[in-house]
């Protein structure tokens, strides 16, 4: 997945890691785009004809529907030609790994169209669709390795998968799991830290894989599915992190936020879900669900709603 | 769908309730039924709750936290995905699909005025044709889950804060 990976396991064997390796290895097999022989490469390249799929796939791609479907399209994993044509197509990991799109490729696709038999752990997406695990994949991995560990025996765990946290379980002290919120400007510095005792945090922004087009203008891979196009706003938003129940929710519904901006973070707040966003001149916003698990005695600025404004944090 | 459940339950009788329709004897197997086992019971051992006791004990004075790689002065781990280790693949071959055949009941003879008849020639084995189309899933409702909260939130000064066990960023 091309990332830093971060494996905390509470009362767990030293075994336990190397189960965390092969698990991740496992599934960057099956979902990277940059790899021609994973199921998400095979599936795009499938021109409608249906591909016998890992069963963790089977859950990508109906995770994938249902962040779809809850955000009403706001999270789109199907962009990924457009997002190839504006220049990332290879790995930020490995330069060599390129992604290949399919003759035809669609620049956005219907996920009502994706088929699915869970029994038979096939699938089929419709000619020209291309699939983007981006969106979601690191999020979901990070749920399914911590699901692993715990069933395989540790008290707890914390999985990240650059940047995307999975905790469950006993954590390393009382009151639950310290999650640190990186400054999206200084990565080695922590802008909030958050208490959870069961759920996922994501970040999402727009100042790592970043790049210049051909024209020279800044782009960054978090696509528009309106405009497919990377997401613009009048007061630009760099980075949003979301808590859920999971890490693959988290990840969605950072992308939301990103597209649709702050008017999100009151509908994120209704669902229970904590979120705050970083504009580019450090000065950020939260709902009323993040004060749940960061506190509010550090947020400064005054209540908008169900929202809170928060400067130079 | 539910209403259906609970008409469907509310009809279902106990086969060990007492019911007129059945035999006396019957209701006496009945009734030796619900008699309590007099069959002594396995006794579980007595020393597992104790191996336990000692293996949770161990457990918390080890207190062992696990960490993959080593992040100077943190204590946090930290590794690449890049694939070191050998790691068994699943299988990726596609199977055939292999069409389920059903072969049809050979009717029984049956004789018409002394004569037998000739029974039909049995039809080839039908087959159930494989779908052109898989079915699409239908989610009925998005249920977004929520995450637990710490029963109180973290210290909120930056010199009072305790470290994190981990932490979200964006890696693109």
């Amino acid at each position: 997945m091309g990332c830093a990976v971060d494996v905390v396991i509470v009362d767990g064997s030293p075994e336990l890691l190397y189960l965390a390796r092969m698990s991740i290895d496992h599934l960057e097999r099956r979902w990277s785009r940059f790899i021609p022989e994973s199921d998400i490469s095979r599936l795009n390249h499938a021109a409608g004809s249906t591909v016998h799929i890992d069963p963790a796939t089977v859950v990508l791609l109906r995770s994938m529907i249902d962040g779809w479907r809850a955000t009403e399209g706001a999270f789109d994993p199907t962009m990924l030609a457009p997002l190839v044509g504006l220049g990332y197509a290879a790995s930020w990991h490995d330069p060599s790994a390129v992604t290949s799109l399919p003759h035809g490729a669609l620049v956005r696709g219907d996920l009502e169209q994706l088929s699915l038999d869970p029994q038979l752990n096939l699938a089929s997406i419709p000619a020209g669709v291309c699939l983007d695990p981006g969106g979601i994949g690191k999020g979901l991995a990070a749920d399914m390795v911590v699901g692993h560990l715990i069933a395989a025996g540790a008290r707890g765990a914390s999985v990240s998968i650059g940047g995307d946290v999975a905790v469950r379980g006993a954590a390393p002290q009382d009151g639950g799991w310290l999650v640190g919120v990186a400054d999206p400007m200084d990565l080695d510095t922590e802008s909030a830290q958050l208490a959870i005792v069961l759920g996922g945090v994501a970040t999402s922004g727009t100042l790592r894989r970043c790049w210049r087009g051909d024209d020279g203008t800044a782009r960054h891979h978090l696509l528009d599915p309106a405009t497919a196009q990377p997401a613009h706003h009048d007061r630009e938003i760099v980075a949003v992190t979301v808590v859920a129940g999971t890490a693959a929710w988290a990840e969605v519904w950072t992308k939301a936020v990103m597209v649709r901006g702050a008017a999100m973070l009151p509908v994120l707040d209704r669902l229970g879900l904590g979120a705050q966003l970083t504009y580019a001149d450090r000065s950020t916003a939260a709902n009323g669900s993040w004060r749940t698990f960061a506190g509010s005695s550090e947020q400064r600025g005054d209540l908008v709603g169900d929202v809170v404004e928060m400067v130079e944090v | 769908m539910t209403a259906a459940a609970t008409t469907t339950a509310a009809t279902m009788t106990d086969p060990l309730l007492p019911n007129p329709e059945i035999s006396a004897s019957a209701a006496e197997r009945l009734a030796a039924l619900r008699q309590p086992s007099t069959s002594k019971k396995r006794q579980k051992p007595a020393h597992t709750s104790k191996v336990l006791t000692a293996g949770l004990s161990t457990t918390a004075l080890l207190g062992m936290v696990a960490v993959m790689g080593w992040q100077s002065g943190t204590g946090t781990a930290q590794t690449s995905t890049s694939p070191t280790l050998t790691v068994p693949t699943a299988q990726t071959a596609v199977p055939t699909p292999v069409a389920p055949t059903v072969a049809p009941l050979v009717p029984t003879p049956t004789t018409v005025s002394g004569v037998i008849a000739v029974p039909p020639a049995p039809a080839p084995a039908a087959t159930i044709p494989v779908p052109a189309t898989l079915p699409v899933i239908q989610v009925p409702v998005v249920q977004v889950p929520v995450a637990v909260p710490a029963a109180q939130p973290p210290a909120r000064t930056t010199a009072g804060r305790a470290q994190s066990n981990t932490t979200t960023k964006s890696s693109g």
